[in-house]
């Protein structure tokens, strides 16, 4: 705007410097006060153009939502304790009080713990026996032995090699691929353990 | 160096495999929801599509890694496992509905019978998001990958409607043009990969094989010949059977219903939910004890949704007198040859669902296939060749074969397949043996994406087939009218069995005279056991084949002719490069041709 108004003042400036070599000396007169008039007029409009002209104020460009944050630790380990909940029913289990229920009670829940479980470790884990030999048998750990995999018991002399019997082979869970957690929030940290559960329909 | 695909689109399951010119196949993990917050990787994506009620995932729930905005329902593990608890809003079968003549399959039906939900889809678009959902999780493994040479696997049973609706759903999910190859033929090639160069020692020249894939909801077979000589051996399909919509869930539901029986008779009864959770037990036990044959009886805890585990888990026992009587004895019972199942009277009052066998001896199914592959091998002088002459095939009142290749997870359990040797035994009166090597449980996709190489690089053995069906249209007859008699439809074959791949023809002797303008209708009529038919052949009466589409076709008026009038039309068979079927007419004068469309909206 302001450019345009600068440009036909120049413009009318000019008309008006020119028309005193224009040929025809009867309007001449007239027509530079005309010309000399609307220039300064004009380029005073653009001068004052130059002011800010107050905008429309705009809306502020929306926020935009920052990224979830990544799920903490403890959602993934909530997570699983989940998924053995779900096929294993292994919290409702834990958390009853099985002090008055009978063996052959205990028995059959702990069938539907047992193979739910299972399902999970054997679906996510890759678990198998840490040392290849059986229960009994005879073991003798040199010195440097894997320290993290082996546990001692009973009467241990001060350095090794120490000879014994394996008691239990230990686990290791040779490959892990848990499920990807989602969904966790503010509020929400981590996912819950089982949700409550409302049968809909005839009451 | 080229990737080959096979995609196995399952009734229960789906799963992708992939081959190139130097590996074996392999299965390749499908990314999908598994919980109601967690995403990982399975080798198998259930076929099931759970659509959810507003409220229940407000923010649209975990989110795939190449969803760009909220899904309308879920797909896969998750969909199966909470859909079980809410079966109203669980889509399942989605493939079955493809091939039920009576039901609208582009339009919004599934969940079938559903009282709740509104927003329902077809069994077409569920397929497509089956597919594409396989689509989206390879192209996030491997983005570049070309998807030039992919196969998708259909039942032999499934005629060229339904094999027309998978390959659109495969175009409509973004995989392109895809060929199709049937489950047993797929079965066939990965058993075959897997032998390579010793699968001639277990077969010979003469042999017919019978491949028996028993899944979890249908039962298929299909017979493959070995021709050729001098250990140029050859192999043909000969008979593909009908849709069985029976399995491995049946047994464990007819288990199922066996304890909860007792259990009611013993004062406890079940709820729907630890009925659910019978079943998963059931099966889990009869596996136990078909794997295991020194054990008597497993214990069956069944649990329900209460916190209360210890106190309200109830036990039963499965036996395995229970076990042998309905699994081993109630499915696969051991019938003379010509006891055939009883079948579904179609029409009259019924539940319009998906037609589920009614008879559940699968024995039964099979000596009715065996029956009916004689008689279509019977009709072709080519077949009767590729069998090994009238001599062989009128040994047994069935058509027995030599060797059984077995496929699809009943058949993990040994005394199955013992039973369903024992019984072809009986039939022949000589024994039947098994081939050796099956992998029941991913062999299809294997399959396929080894057939995928097959037909791109030429190098391999390949099944001969072509159209496993016979196709006829519906003439009425010009006969004068006699009141109460209605004359009997004809049926002009149209395209023969056997037809093959990237070929045409002319039905030279008929013409067709089309109102232009107008939609006209044809009948469309399908037959498995009328190898002999030649396209121009008349049939007097329609009667004995399937009908299971309408044809539909307008013609624009060619040039030289107006709107209405009569043009002389004939009609041509083609089968395209992908195995499907196509029907054209031609207008010889002006040598226009027009496309015959499938009417698959329900009669």
């Amino acid at each position: 705007m302001k450019k345009t108004l600068l440009a036909c003042g120049i413009v009318l400036l000019l008309v008006n410097a020119a028309v005193p070599f224009c040929p025809d000396p009867r309007g001449n007169g007239a027509a530079q006060i005309l010309s000399a008039i609307l220039g300064l007029v004009v380029i005073s409009a653009a001068l004052r153009a130059s002011a800010p002209v107050p905008q429309i104020p705009q809306a502020a460009p929306a926020p935009v939502a920052p990224p979830p944050p990544p799920p903490r630790t403890e959602a993934e380990i909530v997570a699983f304790l989940a998924l053995l909940q779900e096929h294993g029913r292994l919290v409702d289990f834990v958390k009853e009080d099985i002090a008055t229920a009978s063996d052959d009670q205990l028995g059959s829940a702990a069938r539907v713990v047992h193979s739910g479980c299972r399902k999970v470790l054997e679906e996510y884990f890759d678990i198998t026996p840490l040392h290849s030999a059986q229960e009994g048998a005879p073991v003798t750990l040199e010195t440097g032995y894997d320290a993290a995999a082996h546990r001692l018991l009973g009467s241990v002399p001060d350095h090794p090699p120490y000879r014994g019997t394996l008691v239990h082979p230990g686990w290791i869970a040779r490959s892990v691929k848990l499920p990807r957690v989602t969904g966790t929030t503010e509020q929400r940290p981590w996912p819950v353990v089982s949700p409550a559960e409302v049968q809909v329909g005839a009451v | 160096m080229s990737t080959y695909f096979g995609i196995d689109l399952g009734t229960s399951n789906c799963a992708i495999a992939q081959t190139t010119d130097a590996n074996l196949p392999e299965t390749l993990p499908v990314t999908q929801i598994l919980t109601a917050n967690g995403i990982g990787e399975k080798p198998l994506l259930p076929s099931a599509i759970y659509l959810p009620a507003e409220g229940e995932f407000p923010e649209g729930g975990p989110r795939l890694p190449w969803q760009t905005e909220p899904r309308h329902g879920f797909l896969g593990t998750f969909a199966r496992d909470r859909g079980a608890l809410q079966p109203d809003r669980l889509i399942v079968s989605a493939k079955s509905w493809l091939c039920h003549p009576h039901a609208d399959r582009r339009g919004p039906i599934l969940p079938w019978a559903s009282a709740t939900v509104e927003k329902k889809i077809s069994p077409l678009e569920a397929s497509r998001d089956l597919l594409q959902h396989l689509l989206s999780s390879l192209r996030a493994t491997q983005p570049a990958l070309p998807l030039d040479h992919l196969v998708v696997t259909v039942p032999a049973s499934f005629d060229e409607v339904a094999r027309g609706l998978t390959l659109e759903a495969a175009k409509l999910a973004g995989l392109g043009e895809v060929t199709l190859l049937e489950e047993p033929q797929a079965a066939f090639y990965a058993w075959l990969e897997n032998q390579g160069t010793q699968w001639r020692k277990q077969v010979q020249s003469g042999d017919l094989l019978l491949v028996c894939d028993v899944g979890g909801g249908t039962a298929d077979f299909s017979l493959i010949a070995v021709t050729g000589k001098h250990g140029n051996l050859a192999l043909e399909r000969i008979a593909v059977g009908e849709h069985l919509l029976l399995g491995g869930d049946n047994m464990d539901l007819a288990l199922a219903h066996d304890v909860s029986e007792k259990l009611a008779a013993a004062a406890s009864p079940l709820d729907e939910w630890q009925f659910l959770a019978l079943i998963q037990a059931v099966r889990a036990g009869k596996e136990s004890l078909l794997s295991d044959p020194t054990l008597k009886e497993v214990a069956i805890a069944i649990p329900s949704r209460s916190r209360k585990l210890v106190a309200s888990t109830i036990a039963t026992k499965l036996t395995r007198a229970q076990v042998d009587a309905i699994a081993i004895d109630g499915f696969f019972p051991l019938v003379a040859a010509d006891e055939m199942p009883l079948l579904r009277r179609a029409g009259g009052l019924r539940e319009s669902g998906l037609p589920y066998a009614a008879d559940a001896a699968i024995s039964k199914h099979l000596a009715r296939f065996l029956t009916r592959a004689k008689t279509n091998i019977a009709s072709s002088p080519h077949l009767i060749e590729a069998v090994g002459g009238d001599a062989k095939l009128n040994r047994a009142p069935l058509l027995i074969p030599d060797a059984v290749l077995f496929n699809g997870g009943v058949f993990n359990a040994a005394p199955l397949r013992t039973r369903v040797l024992e019984q072809l035994t009986r039939w022949a009166g000589q024994p039947v043996r098994e081939l050796e090597g099956a992998r029941p449980d991913h062999a299809v996709a294997l399959g396929a994406a080894v057939y995928a190489r097959l037909r791109a690089t030429g190098e391999g053995l390949r099944i001969k087939s072509g159209t496993a069906r016979s196709y006829y249209i519906g003439m009425e007859s010009s006969t004068m009218a006699v009141p109460g008699r209605r004359p009997p439809t004809k049926a002009l074959c149209v395209a023969p069995q056997g037809m093959e791949e990237g070929s045409q023809l002319e039905i030279a002797d008929q013409e067709f005279f089309l109102h232009t303008g107008e939609t006209s209708e044809f009948r469309f009529f399908q037959s498995e056991v009328r190898a002999g038919d030649k396209p121009g052949d008349l049939l007097p009466d329609a009667g004995e084949l399937e009908e299971s589409a309408k044809l539909h076709i307008e013609i624009p008026p060619p040039p030289a002719h107006t709107a209405g009038e009569e043009v002389p039309v004939r009609l041509q068979a083609r089968v395209t490069e992908l195995g499907n079927l196509e029907l054209h007419f031609l207008h010889p004068a002006s040598k226009e041709c027009w496309k015959l469309e499938f009417n698959v909206r329900m009669q």
